[in-house]
């Protein structure tokens, strides 16, 4: 059965993270005995629902969004496409709660910006990037250069904008693409791709590398627009929950998760009576997976919020002030092992599985984003011990990124900026970001300046290790041909 | 020369193996597709608990190898699943057409009932066939090739999204399956599917004791 099958591969996914948590417990930083006990619990929720979120969007979020991808491109009706691709954006934004956090986040490092006027540009821009991914399917234009020129672009805004605002900018592109957005964003693309008659792989993907370009560029554009910068008043950092206290946070998270499905179940609906129109069994279907993405992520919250926050916290802070050594090693470690266990990335490895026709294995594709994000916090634990600026890291690998896509086979590319997004995700924002905040203090730091960034640095390094891992396979199908030839 | 195609609908992960299995015993080679098992009772399936991902392997092997071939497979172990043999009349391999000569009498008491559909009904036509008595099904994700006159949008052409439903059953059932899925009332309209039925020479379900056909 399909539900069992999940929870033992998530279960895999969640055990090491457990196990180092354990190790360091016994050896290195000890925990009080009420934090590990309700880690445990946090730990088995987190397998819980992950499991019945996956299955919930495989049966439920993945076939809306992939019905109303083909069926807008099959009605041959270019408004239509783009006023999908604007409406699917706002309404994302919306239902997004980590947009609201960044909002205040901007507010609180530059006064002169309104909450609103940040939200409104995050929704047109998320809206116009999706049209753009549309465009770019439907008249065949190429990714990579579509990619180049973002970036460079990006990157020449950022000169420009308030400094204080750039990693805050970056952490954006990580935040919309939360974990209900990303199985529909991804499945909008799919559906696009369906129905197209000359099919290429590559244009399954693409979609969610759009999606998170949108929110940096508003941000960015506001920077420029206000540069009168009061950096360092940051404080809003109420993002540490206590250990346990399961309850009221099963109530919270349900309250969050609801809102932000609420959204998504209105565009469905709209969708379904105007233009899909699918047959009752599968609309039954549908309800049923999202009722399983809805109960899943509800788990998988709670246990994030009560067991791995207070945790992360707990081990950063010790390892903090034990030794920067110790602390970059531990951070290495988590970064791999919280990137397994990111609900989002789930589905895209699952998807890229499906649509390489099981070519392109889940473990590798695990194992390449492990590594990634490994070598990701482990640098952002650098920057907490030695306070060097954000644009040392984020130029580089960008750059690197940009320059690999010459070579890359182009399906990789395109999962490759997919993957960045979808890697930062609520397990970043909670286990990950915790420790940094934790380091941080422990290192007698600002954690307020040294925590933004922590996003964005998980969200880059997927650019280049999926790359990498492209011309890996690409090398081995060379000589794999070569082989075949001969005989 | 006569070709069989051997049809084997498996877990995941197990097409693979079967088809090292085959090839030791001499088949040359065999597609993997890649499908969705649908629930086998009417609950299961309301609840979405009942899909499995399932593979199906198709390979076509000839007479010299075909009883080698059939064996090591109805022998294999630790496979979940079912395998079909069904013949092909004409086979087309390395260039040279290969025209049965004597029709193989032999016939199992299974049918293969294929539809292909427009994508999203698949599971509202495994469901009238349950009820008339078929077990399960197995899903496959398709498109149709698109005619001359299709649909251009910006010069791009696009086809329609199809599903295709592989159903085994006992030959006594299959009229009552084959009756209920055409009385479906969104497969009276044209253009909205298709059904037949094939029969089945040899029939296996793995790990069934006796595994008699």
């Amino acid at each position: 059965m399909e539900l069992i099958h999940k929870l033992k591969e998530v279960g895999s996914s969640v055990i090491p993270i457990s196990i180092i948590v354990t190790i360091l417990h016994f050896f290195v930083s000890p925990l009080g005995s009420g934090q590990l006990a309700s880690f445990y619990i946090g730990a088995s929720l987190v397998i819980v629902g992950l499991a019945l979120f996956l299955l919930g969007t495989e049966v439920g979020l993945l076939p809306i969004g992939e019905k109303i991808g083909s069926t807008v491109t099959a009605k041959k009706n270019l408004p239509l496409l783009l006023g999908t691709g604007l409406v699917v954006g706002f309404v994302i934004t919306f239902a997004e709660p980590d947009i609201s956090v960044l909002a205040s986040q901007v507010a609180s490092v530059n006064s002169s910006i309104n909450e609103t006027v940040l939200i409104a540009l995050i929704a047109i821009g998320l809206g116009f990037f999706i049209s753009i991914a549309f465009l770019r399917v439907i008249f065949k234009l190429s990714l990579k250069w579509m990619f180049v020129i973002f970036y460079v672009m990006l990157f020449v805004l950022a000169i420009f904008s308030d400094p204080a605002l750039v990693p805050v900018a970056f952490d954006s592109g990580g935040a919309t693409t939360g974990p209900m957005a990303t199985p529909f964003i991804m499945a909008l693309g799919i559906g696009v791709a369906r129905v197209q008659k000359k099919q290429e792989e590559a244009d399954n993907f693409g979609f969610l590398a759009f999606a998170s370009i949108g929110p940096i560029l508003a941000v960015l554009l506001l920077g420029i627009s206000n540069p009168n910068s009061e950096s360092g008043s940051a404080q809003g950092m109420n993002l540490l929950y206590e250990s346990g206290n399961f309850i009221p946070l099963f109530f919270e998270m349900a309250q969050d998760v609801f809102f932000s499905l609420l959204p998504l179940l209105f565009i469905f609906a709209l969708y379904q009576v105007f233009l899909v129109r699918m047959p009752a069994r599968q609309v039954g279907r549908m309800i049923v997976g999202i009722i399983y993405a809805f109960v899943g992520l509800v788990l998988f919250f709670a246990g994030a919020h009560g067991g791995f926050m207070p945790v992360g916290f707990a081990i950063g802070e010790a390892l903090g002030m034990l030794s920067s050594e110790v602390l970059i090693l531990v951070g290495i470690i988590f970064g791999a092992v919280a990137v397994i266990a990111e609900p989002a990335v789930w589905v895209l490895v699952e998807q890229v599985e499906d649509i390489s026709r099981g070519h392109i294995r889940k473990t590798i594709m695990l194992i390449a984003l492990a590594l990634g994000v490994g070598v990701s916090v482990g640098l952002s634990m650098i920057r907490i011990v030695t306070g060097i600026s954000i644009w040392y890291f984020l130029v580089p690998t960008y750059a690197l990124s940009l320059l690999l896509l010459k070579n890359t086979p182009i399906l990789f590319s395109a999962m490759a900026f997919d993957s960045g997004g979808v890697a930062s995700g609520p397990m970043s924002s909670t286990f990950i970001l915790s420790f940094a905040i934790g380091a941080s203090v422990g290192q007698g730091g600002n954690p307020a300046t040294d925590a933004f960034g922590v996003v964005a640095f998980v969200a880059m390094s997927p650019l280049v290790t999926i790359q990498l891992l492209g011309l890996l396979y690409q090398r081995k199908q060379a000589k794999i041909e070569k082989k075949g030839a001969k005989k | 020369m006569k070709g069989t195609l051997l049809l084997s609908i498996v877990g995941r992960g197990e097409a693979e193996k079967l088809m090292s299995i085959a090839k030791r015993a001499g088949s040359p080679g065999g597609t993997i597709l890649r499908g969705r098992g649908t629930a086998s009772s009417n609950l299961m399936s309301i609840l979405c608990l009942g899909d499995s991902r399932k593979e199906i392997l198709m390979t076509l092997v000839f007479d010299e190898q075909y009883d080698a071939v059939f064996e090591a497979i109805r022998n294999a172990k630790h496979i979940h699943g079912i395998c079909a043999s069904l013949s092909s009349k004409r086979s087309y391999v390395n260039r040279t057409l290969h025209t049965i000569e004597g029709v193989r009498t032999m016939n199992s008491d299974w049918e293969l009932i294929q539809v292909i559909c427009n994508s999203g009904f698949a599971e509202d036509v495994m469901d009238v066939a349950r009820k008339a008595g078929a077990g399960g099904g197995t899903i496959v994700d398709g498109r149709g090739t698109s005619r001359p006159d299709d649909l251009k949008f910006f010069g791009a052409s696009l086809v329609p999204e199809k599903e295709l439903l592989l159903i085994l059953v006992e030959r006594e059932k299959s009229e009552k399956v084959l009756g209920a899925i055409t009385s479906l009332p969104f497969l009276q309209q044209e253009g909205n599917g298709i059904a037949f039925t094939m029969p089945v020479e040899r029939f296996i379900q793995f790990g069934k004791k006796g595994n008699n056909e």
